[in-house]
């Protein structure tokens, strides 16, 4: 499997702040990453970094390119969605399509035409008339109709409701994704790419504090839901992270057999949700 | 090149005043003369350019109606220059401020080509629209005002020495044009530097891009004057037109008066038409070290823009 993405101690300051601090991490062909982290995490930064938009220390080749060296060849193969607030509100929809199929070798502007016929949006409509939620679906047509490796999305659907979300994850999944391309995103609504994501990366402080895949996930990690009687027993064992849930406690545990653990309560996997919860709180405790 | 010229209509959709205005302007002037042609005579007879335009002097028509488009063409130069101004400032400024920035970045088309296509806009694209618009109403206008005489539908815009006929002179309406094309051009070089530093302001520029474009410039004039007495800086800044004319076009004039009118009885349009004495010199305007040193700060200016929009991440 050829990597995608290859990132080692990547760091990058602002003024006092250090956005990016050490981190490293590989994205391998036709998976779907998420990136994950709180605001300020260094997210975002990573993503700039990965597409070129910014400097950063450290070693990071992407489809074996230099990112910032080779950023226009790069992006012949990559795609990007920050948020659907980035399309100009004074573009047609038309113009922008036309745009597209002349200025990007690897737009096919019948598969734009098809996708947008799917939809309400008026070919002759100005970005600025459209609604949020056609504004992604235009975008999504115009990065669909793109033949590329890697496409990477920063909060896709920020603003959009749960109908419009729901569109896109599925559009993503259907139209465009197959193994050969690779996918990696970030956002706050973690439940909702859960279902989609081959593999996370935990982002922490500019540190990469998990790197796992999905099914990594299930067997490395554990929950165990006790009742109070029990809380001593599996405390310890030694959990990454614990709290308290209507009267029961929610432990959480790296590397333990789930057999010794089931006397003790209800086992279970973790929601990305969780571990994410656990690690980063673990991490700053 | 067709991504180039493709980034060159994205600006022309994107500020739609740069075709408007020209075209807005032109249909002012063509009905405006429809309406008044028959009440206004247009009259050249103290024309000159310089200060030693003789009162009463007369001019030969085809020179008249050469003067006649240079002058309908100056409403259309300077739009175009304001326009330039604000796209230019603009231009850069504008996708920061929407975001829209990082969805051009999310294309594969390199931070130079954008930031020249912006300069080619500016600086090329909007005066040459100015003269092409200019020409096609001077063209419009002569033609129809030529065939509302023709048919008796009112009085042609006439020259008072001529006695009425109508003013349309091709050969004058072609050097007219040949003449302002040259002028265009000179002035697309000699005003490089300016375009150069306001598509920098407008590619570095957080907010307030006017008041980081002329505040700096103005404050560093006045302070020179306060402190030294002395201005150098407005002095070496300062592009004038007349400077640029003075360049592009031979001295064919008596004394120190750069371009004079002959005096005399009106010329019919029998004999040779000599049309204005602008003899254009592009070799004196590209000898010129002037000209040379504005470009060479132009092109800084610009590699300094494209460095700041490679930064540009919104």
């Amino acid at each position: 499997m050829s990597t995608v993405i290859n990132a080692q101690e990547l760091a990058k300051q602002y003024g006092p702040v250090r956005a990016l601090d050490g981190a490293s991490f590989k994205v391998d062909a036709g998976r779907i990453v998420g990136l994950i982290g709180r605001n300020g995490a260094g997210k975002t930064t990573a993503l700039k970094s990965i597409l070129g938009l910014t400097q950063c220390s450290g070693e990071l080749r992407v489809l074996d390119l230099d990112p910032r060296r080779q950023r226009d060849a790069l992006m012949q193969q990559v795609c990007f969605i920050a948020d659907t607030a980035v399309l100009p509100r004074w573009l047609r929809v038309d113009h922008a399509v036309e745009f597209m199929a002349t200025v990007h070798p690897r737009f096919k502007r019948k598969r734009a035409e098809e996708f947008l016929a799917r939809t309400t949006i008026r070919t002759t409509s100005r970005i600025g008339e459209l609604s949020k939620g056609m504004v992604t679906q235009l975008h999504l047509a115009l990065i669909l109709a793109i033949d590329a490796r890697l496409l990477v999305l920063d909060e896709p659907t920020l603003g959009l409701d749960l109908l419009y979300r729901r569109q896109f994850y599925d559009t993503l999944l259907n139209d465009y994704f197959d193994h050969d391309r690779t996918i990696l995103l970030t956002t706050h609504q973690v439940e909702e790419v859960e279902n989609l994501l081959t593999d996370v990366l935990f982002i922490d402080q500019g540190r990469i504090v998990l790197d796992s895949t999905i099914e990594d996930i299930a067997t490395r990690f554990v929950q165990l839901q006790v009742a109070p009687a029990q809380l001593a027993a599996a405390r310890a064992l030694g959990p990454m992270h614990e709290r308290e849930l209507m009267g029961r406690y929610v432990l959480l545990f790296e590397g333990h057999d789930r057999a010794a653990l089931e006397p003790l309560g209800a086992v279970g996997t973790p929601s990305v949700a969780d571990l994410f919860v656990a690690r980063v709180q673990g991490a700053a405790s | 090149m067709r991504a180039f010229t493709m980034l060159l209509r994205r600006e022309f959709w994107e500020h739609r005043m740069l075709w408007i205005t020209p075209a807005v302007i032109a249909a002012v002037i063509f009905l405006t003369m429809q309406i008044f042609s028959g009440y206004v005579h247009l009259g050249f007879g103290n024309v000159g350019f310089g200060d030693r335009a003789a009162p009463g002097a007369t001019v030969p028509h085809g020179a008249a109606y050469e003067l006649f488009v240079l002058a309908l063409a100056s409403p259309f130069y300077i739009a175009a220059s304001i326009l330039a101004v604000i796209y230019l400032l603009d231009c850069l400024y504008a996708e920061r401020r929407d975001r829209s920035v990082l969805f051009w970045k999310s294309l594969p088309i390199a931070d130079h080509t954008v930031v020249l296509s912006k300069l080619c806009t500016g600086l090329l694209l909007i005066p040459l629209s100015a003269w092409l618009a200019a020409g096609a109403t001077s063209l419009a206008l002569g033609l129809s005002l030529a065939l509302r005489h023709a048919l008796g539908f009112g009085a042609a815009a006439t020259l008072p020495q001529w006695g009425g006929p109508p003013i349309w002179h091709t050969l004058g309406w072609l050097q007219a044009l040949g003449s302002s094309l040259y002028i265009t051009l000179a002035a697309v070089l000699w005003y490089a530097p300016y375009a150069g530093y306001l598509l920098l302001i407008s590619a570095w520029a957080r907010r307030a891009v006017y008041a980081w474009a002329f505040l700096p410039p103005v404050l560093v004039t006045i302070l020179e004057r306060i402190l030294f007495h002395t201005a150098h800086f407005a002095h070496d800044t300062q592009r004038s037109f007349r400077e640029l004319m003075q360049l592009a076009f031979s001295h064919l004039g008596p004394s120190d008066t750069w371009l004079s009118l002959e005096s005399g009885p009106a010329s019919d349009t029998i004999g040779p038409y000599h049309g204005l004495p602008l003899q254009p010199d592009p070799g004196a305007l590209l000898a010129s070290p002037e000209l040379w040193t504005g470009l060479l700060g132009a092109a800084l200016c610009v590699w300094a823009a494209i460095a700041f929009r490679r930064r540009a991440d919104a």
